[in-house]
């Protein structure tokens, strides 16, 4: 009961993890697109569901739970993390985002934060938030079921949370979105991992798999954008 | 810095029964105020012309045509090209035309790119996009290693393309780019698949485009091009591009999305050559098709 809870409060809107400033390629991709509709904003973000988030960040966020806290193997997934992510606004987004996780955690006195943000400010770690997710849950005591299920829920709620913000849709065409996604994002949770088998933990290559050229270029494009209400 | 070389990589995939497995390799090295081939082995179904001087201001730049004898890809196809680029060579290298990756059945077809560019060598591969035909799958691996001061630019693209006209899509392809520094540190490392009907469905990463295209420019600051240009150049041609710096202050990347491989094609060469001229100080000469 108690995991559940803490589960809850982690994937809860109101904690404060720093997700609101990321539109995460939205907001540019509805200026590429002169536009955003309920239709193709759902399938935008199952795009990032099924060909980002299914073979990258998920597969980043299992390993650091895996990690049980060895900064080393954390620093190793951080570095793949950043190999991988080639649109920079992508990458400084994760990068911001997890300290920004990593900075409410370290404030609210969870176990372990305080060392992370330690690492991260003297550079042995990057802090992509995907990593500080399964870090920092994993000392909550979440399993990897729990933590699978926030970490993509949180994905795909970030990506049209922004959508309202941007006035793209209302807050009842979202939740409707939000329903449709929730068969895809369970599918892609009992998916098994390229690259994440339990006994690959001294593996240097860490495998992280994702193809999302339309929304990369929109996030690459915004980067450039006079005006902007998002960071990426 | 040592060749790339490796023995052919790669055994045939058990059941794939009889299938190509060549591989080439180039070496080119600065001598008399010019780039030459000092070494070229170039199997079938490889084709090389005799490197070019394009450039009557700029004669050490060699310009090197790398052509396929065979008509494509084909089933289990085990394709590889090692390019090493000794100190103070420059080299262009590309192709006339683009690859058809036929029909591969169970058995996907790989070609493999090593790259080695020593400190103060220069290296353009701009290929044309592979053609993917119907039920055709392809595995397109690349490594580079950069030394210090390296200058370098490789592309590569796929389009989907049913020469039937009924839509059928390609069964899958997977790239693989990893960029790193002779010492080993890893700069880049992009893994990405796509399957064919992925690419038709509303939901595709790609929208509503059927070609992508992507290159890396790696160098120092001040010899890169500008983004905005680079976006600007590939627009003109009915592309939608974006750029942005790689990580570990490797370079940029550019992405470029069309309609279909011709599109595809022309928008690349546009990148290329706004990125051609900032990395070789010259505007890239007409290919002769």
């Amino acid at each position: 009961m108690l995991q559940r809870l803490i589960a809850l409060q982690q994937a809860d809107s109101a904690f404060p993890s720093g997700s609101f400033a990321f539109s995460n390629g939205i907001e540019g991709l509805a200026a590429l697109l002169d536009g955003l509709g309920g239709a193709e904003l759902g399938h935008a973000v199952e795009a990032v569901l099924r060909h980002r988030w299914a073979g990258s960040d998920r597969v980043a966020l299992v390993l650091a739970h895996r990690a049980a806290g060895d900064l080393a193997r954390l620093a190793q997934i951080d570095a793949a993390m950043e190999a991988a992510c080639l649109p920079e606004p992508m990458r400084t987004g994760s990068r911001r985002n997890g300290g920004a996780l990593l900075a409410a955690h370290t404030r609210i006195g969870t176990a372990g934060a305080d060392g992370l943000q330690r690492a991260v400010r003297d550079g042995r770690l990057l802090g992509h938030l995907a990593v500080m997710q399964g870090a920092l849950w994993r000392s909550l005591g979440l399993d990897e079921t729990a933590i699978t299920e926030i970490a993509g829920y949180q994905c795909a709620t970030a990506l049209v949370t922004a959508s309202v913000r941007l006035g793209l849709v209302g807050a009842i065409e979202a939740q409707r979105i939000l329903t449709a996604l929730m068969p895809v994002l369970a599918e892609i949770a009992a998916q098994p991992m390229q690259g994440a088998a339990r006994d690959d933990r001294e593996s240097p290559d860490i495998m992280l798999v994702a193809f999302t050229p339309l929304i990369e270029i929109a996030t690459m494009r915004h980067a450039r954008a006079d005006l902007r209400l998002f960071a990426n | 810095m040592s060749d790339v070389g490796e023995e052919v990589r790669g055994a045939s995939p058990e059941g794939a029964g009889r299938s190509r497995h060549s591989q080439a390799r180039l070496v080119f090295v600065r001598g008399g105020g010019t780039t030459v081939l000092s070494r070229q082995v170039v199997p079938y179904p490889f084709h090389i012309t005799r490197p070019f001087r394009m450039y009557p201001d700029h004669p050490d730049i060699a310009t090197l045509y790398l052509q396929s004898a065979s008509g494509g890809l084909y089933r289990a196809d085990r394709l590889g090209l090692d390019i090493t680029a000794r100190p103070g060579s420059r080299a262009h290298v590309t192709t006339q035309s683009a690859t058809v990756v036929h029909d591969t059945g169970a058995f996907a077809a790989r070609q493999d790119t090593r790259l080695a560019i020593a400190s103060d060598a220069s290296l353009a591969l701009h290929p044309d996009p592979m053609i993917l035909f119907p039920d055709s799958a392809l595995d397109l691996d690349t490594r580079i290693v950069v030394g210090p001061d390296a200058r370098v630019i490789v592309s590569e693209g796929f389009a989907s393309h049913d020469p039937t006209g009924m839509g059928r899509p390609f069964s899958r392809i997977a790239l693989s780019l990893r960029v790193e520094t002779e010492d080993g540190r890893i700069l880049v490392n992009e893994r990405s698949t796509l399957d064919g009907a992925t690419l038709a469905s509303p939901a595709s990463p790609m929208g509503a485009y059927a070609a992508y295209g992507s290159m890396v420019i790696l160098g120092s600051v001040d010899c890169r091009p500008d983004i905005g240009v680079l976006q600007v150049a590939a627009e003109g041609i009915g592309c939608l591009c974006g750029a942005s710096p790689l990580p570990n202050a490797a370079g940029l990347a550019v992405r470029v999305l069309a309609r279909n491989g011709g599109a595809l094609s022309t928008g690349m060469d546009a990148v290329f050559a706004v990125t051609f001229a900032a990395l070789f100080g010259v505007a890239p000469a007409r290919r002769r098709k």
